[in-house]
């Protein structure tokens, strides 16, 4: 059926093998192609390759091929061994053989890891430390030779080679009796018992861990991978803490939502680990661990099975354990097969039972008591283990220990856990539809978080957004439509993504801007110059192949016509800007050239190449016109300054800094050496800001300091360590911000400070001082200062000043002085160069430690010398992102600094906006009272400076200082005007001079963007106002008076709480009250009602009637004392919120003071709590330094942020809640944007 | 996102997890990098409506073959050097298992891509096919839609291009 001959090849072929016999085709194809020679030739050849099978025959899946290829390593060579064959894979690491030539030529086993690199550099030292590097040596032990990294990035363990089998494998394959297994689990706990005595936990131990080999013909048990886990659970740590500012997960963000169910959170075989190692917080990890494994070790021994009936299966995780273990038992074991019964059944049951037991209170406290249970066992001797300790389960056990287990800190892992259960119970129940929505809301508000956690925005915003509807609500006071601010709140978590401008082949070696064009320049290792507009960048304007063969650096002439190309062939070449002409051909030298530039005033022209030297050359005609040299070693960067100067590093360490013009050459030289490191380091960039004011350096290992020029010389003033070589930097125009390009392709941007630290002063606070008064010296004088009762100081500290660099200071004192030991008493004080100590420049010890008869003040110096980019981030001034995967060559701001672009070696030049994400600090002197206003304002009173001031703008402005007549007790905003405050002062708080009586209480009124405050006059009685409760809806003040200090003595002191209506002046109403202090003040939104917490009683307060009701229901519920923590109203003022000291949350009807509801808060104590407009979250903030979303209808906690490391103390919304507010017990002021509630329905 | 585009990411995504779940090591193309960087180049678009849909394909499939080559010849390069260290004799030689040169996946790889530059040359239209069947991994199906064809063209396409390389390939290997 073959119309007409087929001529080309295809159709031939084709036809061909359509014929049924060998026979047939040989004759088609002597009949037709018979003129066709070549033709005739190609299908012959064809048809004899037919049956030979190829790659393309079965096509798997690209992914799956690439990941064939990669997975095997053997035949790479890892620092000095040569990978032989891999023998295992697993949790973060591939086990291969490996050869290792020096000193004896040796087979060793290497285990790969991939860690971060924080990691790498510690890990041998923490294997050495923790002596599980050649500290391990017990005959069941498999020795651990050694550790270390490549220059690739691989880490590596070097470990004995164990060939033998898996303990499990071992016993099944030859069906051994109990006892043989005993026998050889019995080695094993003799390996983990030697290891806990040195102090070793395991961590992760699992038949796979314990090898049996044959050594002189007995089988020896070997236990390996010994604190594996441990380097692998840092890593995860680290990275998890990094999840947020860094890519790393990339491939969870493409795969979707899947993954975050299935994966995993810490590595280990979900059955063998314990439910403390489950819940992720390294912290419960202890050696009774190792025992839980052993338990379920025992179990798979016994019974070959796994606890639980555990299957390998990608759906199976650890957190599908944990629910599993947590809500239920496994199987006894002797139950698990008949012919156990007998055996095990009564001892081995308890055995196992005891080492298995959920608490680790429970468990045997050491391998030696499970031995020796062992051992009874097999001796026929009573066992320990209480046949009533029995493996247990249940969901009652979870319910009754849920306090426990939040107490423990259980981690997210446990929020679902909760979540699932309230689901499943509710479900049960058959709750109502509207009630399955908010269900599902807030799981998936749960699983955004979770996404956020992993640092998968993609996810999350997949999340966020089908819940987009679901999101707004009504807002309780206005009635209008607001989007819930658990919403706006992970919203506002995901940062804007870095743009991707554009993706070449080659590294991209350098990048500059061309800013009168708004256009960018990358020069690569292909020799290729490109020149592209930043805005469009698609369209590349010139694509210049400079046959440099590579270009190292570029630069711009002041005039902005030409393009300098630095290559590797020597040479320098001129481009012309707008039409890529070369117009110059410059050979500096043999070697390659790393960098060049003008002088701004473009009359000379310097380069630095693979020479010792710098060369100055005249701009006009090229000649040499001097040179500076460098001792002999290479040079790698250089930059110019303003005013002429020019600086270059080399591979010493060594910078020095020349000017270009004139005859000299000489040249300062600046030994940075970092503090603490041995060798010198590699300079990898040096940059000069726009004013030639400042020099930032950077080196290898992730060193960068900044240096000013104080008095015609540079000296260091800031040094920052992070954590890989620091590659570039850039400065902003006004030099308050500058960018910081690192080698593992990060980007951090840093706020300078803007004054440096020149002195450093101690002395006891004022307060200090003044709470004290009948302290005298040694002579019996007044005390004025600190400095009057030291007998001598450690570190050269002195009243004058002591040393920038100390961070601990050790005082003896001559007379005994109280209360010295707390920190509180102390204060450190910086000063800048004008001699003044700007707002913030104080600290408090972080620690006082009594010794030797003195004291030891220990202090964070956060003035001081180096830092770290943690540090920063914590303090607030560092935010960083992530956008590269490989080396940042160049990071560049654009002209109107709203956007940073980075070029990589990568290939990839990105564009990142620079607005805030996250949580950035806002002022940092130790806040005491604040309150959030509008339009990103705050309100707030400063321990160290005791000013009030008000925070203008969004941008961060400096404060404002807007009150100068002493301190304030309290702040209260006006319910019915949010941007008026109300300030009180006692007669304490103001100003005074030693002798006078202290003044009288005042209450100041500021309204919005009021210069100076009104004082607002208060009622003249005898009594003493000491506290100012807020001011209700209607005007009047709720005051707090005091029996007048006079007339104490006598008689009991008399306390009431007084209303004064202020514009009458006349009182409402009064109230006695306890004499107690107030705490945990709440007002509700109305204005009406407070509540607040006298010792361990709350009362609730009608402001308009003046009705106290006290004892509030559902408080003592449990017959003990409660202490208070924090309290808050519904926004509607229906409901009360109570948080005691217990962490639970209760729920109070404000009409009726009955309990409504109650739950429990895991995590650490919450401190504070607000609750939101839309009254369906309530915020808290916890010691944990956790932020935690609570969803009222459920009752749950939806939500969890870790912003900070600290403690958080108080929690705050700005009216409209567009900003969150937090301080920390450091009395940092923090702000997180929520976005804004918007009005409008459905919209974006 | 259309049918046939669905099959094609599940596909993916199934694969990329089945990767990650071995969590490979490699500081420079680790699978994850390899997914990132062909997911970014053509998922991240994917997004951008504007680009073309068939064209991110196209870009797709050509970053896969890069990547996969990429990895093959760095596989090939350690087939080398173990089989160095066997000629070079010393000890441990059991250890190491290799397959006869030229018969590993890698080298397969190596030496289709080589023969695909020579077809491609000679057919460009087939090239496309394989290369839209073997490093994207499509089905006949999805492979006309993309191409423009009709599957009976593609399939015939295939079966001759398939012969054609699998010839090609074992003549580079004399």
């Amino acid at each position: 059926m073959m119309p007409t001959p087929p001529n080309s090849l295809e159709d031939v072929y084709l036809y061909l093998i359509g014929l049924g016999s060998e026979s047939e085709r040989v004759q088609w194809v002597e009949a037709n192609l018979e003129d066709k020679p070549a033709l005739r030739e190609e299908v012959l050849k064809l048809l004899a390759a037919r049956n030979i099978k190829g790659i393309l025959d079965e096509p798997d899946p690209p992914l799956l091929q690439a990941g064939k290829l990669i997975e095997d390593l053997s035949g790479e060579e890892v620092g000095p061994y040569l990978l032989l064959k891999l023998l295992g894979s697993g949790g973060m690491g591939d086990v291969y053989l490996a050869r290792e030539r020096e000193p004896v030529e040796r087979l060793v086993a290497i285990k790969l890891l991939r860690l971060d690199v924080n990691i790498q550099a510690d890990m041998k030292r923490f294997l050495r430390e923790r002596q599980i590097m050649g500290g391990l040596q017990h005959p069941n032990i498999a020795q651990i030779f050694t550790a270390g990294s490549t220059e690739d990035g691989y880490s590596y363990i070097v470990m004995e080679y164990v060939e033998g089998t898996y303990l499990d494998r071992f016993c099944r394959e030859r069906a051994l009796p109990l006892r043989k297994r005993l026998e050889l689990y019995l080695q094993c706990c003799r390996a983990i018992e030697h290891a806990h005595q040195k102090g070793v936990i395991h961590r992760d131990i699992k038949p796979s861990n314990v090898m049996v080999t044959e050594i002189d013909g007995v089988a020896t048990v070997k236990v390996i991978d010994f604190g594996i886990a441990k380097i692998q659970e840092m890593a995860g740590e680290v990275e998890s803490r990094s999840a947020r500012s860094s890519y790393r997960n990339d491939l969870v963000r493409a795969v979707g939502s899947d993954l975050i169910t299935k994966g995993n959170l810490s590595p280990g075989t979900p059955p063998f680990m314990s439910p403390e190692q489950c819940s992720g917080d390294p912290a419960l990890v202890d050696t009774r661990s190792d025992i839980y494994s052993l338990g379920a070790l025992l179990y798979n021994l016994m019974t070959d099975r796994l606890p639980y009936d555990w299957e390998e299966r990608p759906e199976n995780t650890i957190r599908s354990f944990y629910m599993t273990a947590m809500t239920s038992a496994p199987k006894l074991p002797s139950r698990c097969a008949p012919h156990l019964e007998g055996m095990l059944k009564g001892d081995l049951d308890s055995i196992i039972g005891m080492a298995m037991q959920r608490d680790s209170g429970n468990r045997y406290a050491s391998v030696g008591e499970l031995v020796s249970d062992l051992n009874n066992h097999l001796e026929y001797r009573p066992v320990r283990a209480n046949p009533l300790t029995v493996l247990q389960g249940g969901k009652k056990y979870f319910r009754r220990h849920r306090l426990a287990l939040a107490a423990a800190g259980v981690a997210i892992a446990g929020l679902l856990v909760g979540l699932c259960l309230a689901l499943v119970q509710s479900w049960r129940a058959g709750e109502s539809e509207r009630t399955a929505k908010s269900h599902a809301y807030a799981s998936d508000m749960l699983l955004a978080n979770m996404a956020i956690a992993q640092g998968d925005y993609a996810m999350t915003s997949e999340i966020l957004e089908r819940n987009r509807e679901s999101s707004f609500v009504t807002d309780v006071i206005t009635g209008r439509e607001i989007q819930r601010l658990d919403w706006r709140l992970l919203k506002s978590q995901v940062p804007d993504a870095a743009l991707e401008l554009q993706r070449f082949e080659g590294k991209i070696y350098f990048g500059m801007a061309i800013p009168d064009r708004d256009e960018l320049a990358s020069g690569d290792n292909k020799s290729f110059l490109r020149v592209f507009s930043r805005l469009t960048p698609e369209e590349q304007r010139l694509e210049i192949q400079t046959e440099q063969k590579e270009i190292n650096g570029l630069a711009l002439s002041p005039d902005n016509r030409l393009i300098a190309t630095a290559g590797d062939d020597g040479t320098v070449k001129f481009w012309d800007v707008s039409n890529g002409r070369l117009e110059r051909t410059l050979r500096v030298s043999n070697k390659q050239v790393f960098q060049c530039k003008w002088t701004m005033d473009g009359r000379y022209f310097v380069t630095v190449a693979n020479e010792p030297e710098a060369v100055v050359w005249s701009a006009e005609d090229f000649q040499i016109v001097k040179r500076f040299t460098s001792n002999g070693r290479t040079l790698e960067c250089m930059d110019i300054g303003p005013q002429g100067q020019v600086v270059y590093g080399s591979h010493d360490g060594i910078v020095r800094l020349g000017q270009v013009d004139g005859e000299s050459t000489d040249t300062q030289e600046l030994t940075l050496v970092p503090y603490r490191v041995i060798n010198a380091n590699r300079c990898s960039t040096v940059v000069f800001s726009p004013s030639g004011k400042l020099l930032g350096l950077g080196f290898n290992f992730g060193y960068m300091v900044l240096l000013r020029e104080i008095n015609g010389k540079f000296e260091p003033v800031e040094r920052i360590r992070f954590p890989t070589t620091v590659t570039s930097i850039a400065f902003n125009r006004d030099e308050s911000q500058a960018m910081v390009g690192e080698e593992s392709g990060r980007v951090h941007h840093l706020k300078l400070r803007m004054k440096w630290p020149v002195k450093s002063t101690l002395d006891f606070r004022s307060n200090f001082l003044r709470e004290y008064p009948d302290f005298k010296t040694g002579d019996g004088h007044d005390l004025t200062s600190l400095w009057d009762i030291v007998e001598s100081a450690s570190a050269g500290a002195s009243r004058e000043s002591i040393p920038l660099d100390e961070d601990r200071i050790f005082l003896k004192f001559s007379v005994p002085v109280p209360v010295v030991q707390f920190p509180e008493s102390y204060v450190r004080t910086w000063f800048d160069e004008s001699g003044e100590s700007p707002l913030g420049w104080s600290e408090i010890p972080s620690a006082v430690v009594l010794k030797n008869e003195g004291v030891e003040l220990q202090f964070a110096n956060r003035f001081g010398m180096w830092t770290d980019d943690d540090a920063l981030r914590r303090e607030g001034r560092l935010n960083s992102r992530a956008p590269h995967r490989s080396r940042v060559s160049r990071v560049v701001w654009s002209r109107n600094e709203e956007s940073l672009q980075t070029f990589s070696e990568e290939g990839a030049v990105c564009s990142i906006d620079i607005k805030r994400l996250g949580a950035s600090a806002v002022e940092s002197s130790n806040i005491m009272q604040f309150l959030p206003l509008n339009n990103g304002e705050v309100f707030f009173n400063s321990h160290a400076r005791q000013v009030y001031v008000l925070l203008s703008g969004v941008a961060e402005g400096p404060a404002e200082r807007l009150f100068t007549k002493g301190m304030l007790h309290s702040i209260s905003s006006d319910p019915t005007h949010p941007d008026t405050v109300y300030g009180f002062q006692t007669g304490d708080d103001q100003e005074r001079h030693d002798q006078e009586r202290p003044g009288e209480s005042k209450v100041f009124r500021w309204a919005y963007r009021d210069k100076e405050p009104v004082e607002v006059p208060l009622p003249k009685r005898e009594e003493r106002v000491s506290e100012f409760l807020g001011a209700t809806s209607s005007g009047r003040f709720v005051l707090r008076l005091l029996t007048p200090a006079a007339q104490i003595g006598n008689q009991a002191v008399k306390s009431y709480l007084y209303c004064w209506d202020p514009k009458e002046q006349k009182s409402a109403w009064s109230v006695d009250i306890p004499v107690e202090e107030v705490r945990a003040l709440a007002q509700s939104r109305g204005g009406r009602y407070f509540a607040f917490a006298l010792d361990n009683v709350a009362y609730l307060l009608d402001g308009e009637k003046g009705e106290l009701h006290g004892n509030l229901d559902g408080q003592s519920s449990q017959g003990m004392q409660q202490h208070f923590s924090t309290l808050a109203f519904s926004p509607d003022d229906r409901y009360l919120a109570v948080i005691c000291d217990d962490n639970s949350l209760q729920c109070v009807r404000v009409s009726d003071r009955r309990g409504i509801w109650r739950m429990q808060i895991p995590g650490g104590d919450a401190l504070s709590m607000i609750w939101s407009r839309d009254g369906k979250t309530i915020l808290t903030a916890a010691r944990d330094g956790k932020v935690r979303g609570i969803d009222v209808d459920l009752r749950q906690v939806t939500m969890e942020l870790s912003l900070f490391d600290r403690e958080l103390e108080q929690i705050k919304i700005s009216p409209e809640e567009d900003f969150l507010y937090l301080v920390n017990r450091t009395g940092f002021l923090y702000r997180v944007s929520c976005g804004s509630a918007g009005a409008g329905n459905g919209g974006k | 996102m259309d049918q046939p585009t669905q099959g094609f990411y599940q596909e993916l995504r199934t694969i990329a997890y089945s990767l990650i779940r071995r969590e490979y090591r490699l500081h420079t193309l680790s699978p994850t990098d390899l997914f990132h960087e062909a997911y970014v180049r053509v998922g991240a678009r994917m997004h951008g409506l504007a680009s073309e849909f068939r064209s991110t394909k196209a870009l797709f499939i050509i970053t896969m073959r890069r990547i996969l080559i990429d990895h093959a010849r760095r596989r090939l390069a350690r087939e080398r050097a173990l089989r160095n260290c066997l000629l070079n004799g010393g000890k441990f030689l059991e250890a190491i298992d290799l397959c006869p040169e030229g018969t590993s996946k890698a080298s397969q790889l190596v030496s289709l891509d080589e023969a695909l530059v020579l077809f491609a040359k000679e057919f460009p239209s087939h090239a496309k096919v394989v290369e839209s069947r073997f490093f994207g991994g499509m089905t006949i199906p999805e492979c006309a839609e993309h191409l423009g064809k009709s599957e009976a063209t593609v399939q015939r396409r295939w079966e001759f291009s398939k012969a054609w390389l699998n010839a090609k390939i074992a003549e580079l290997g004399q």
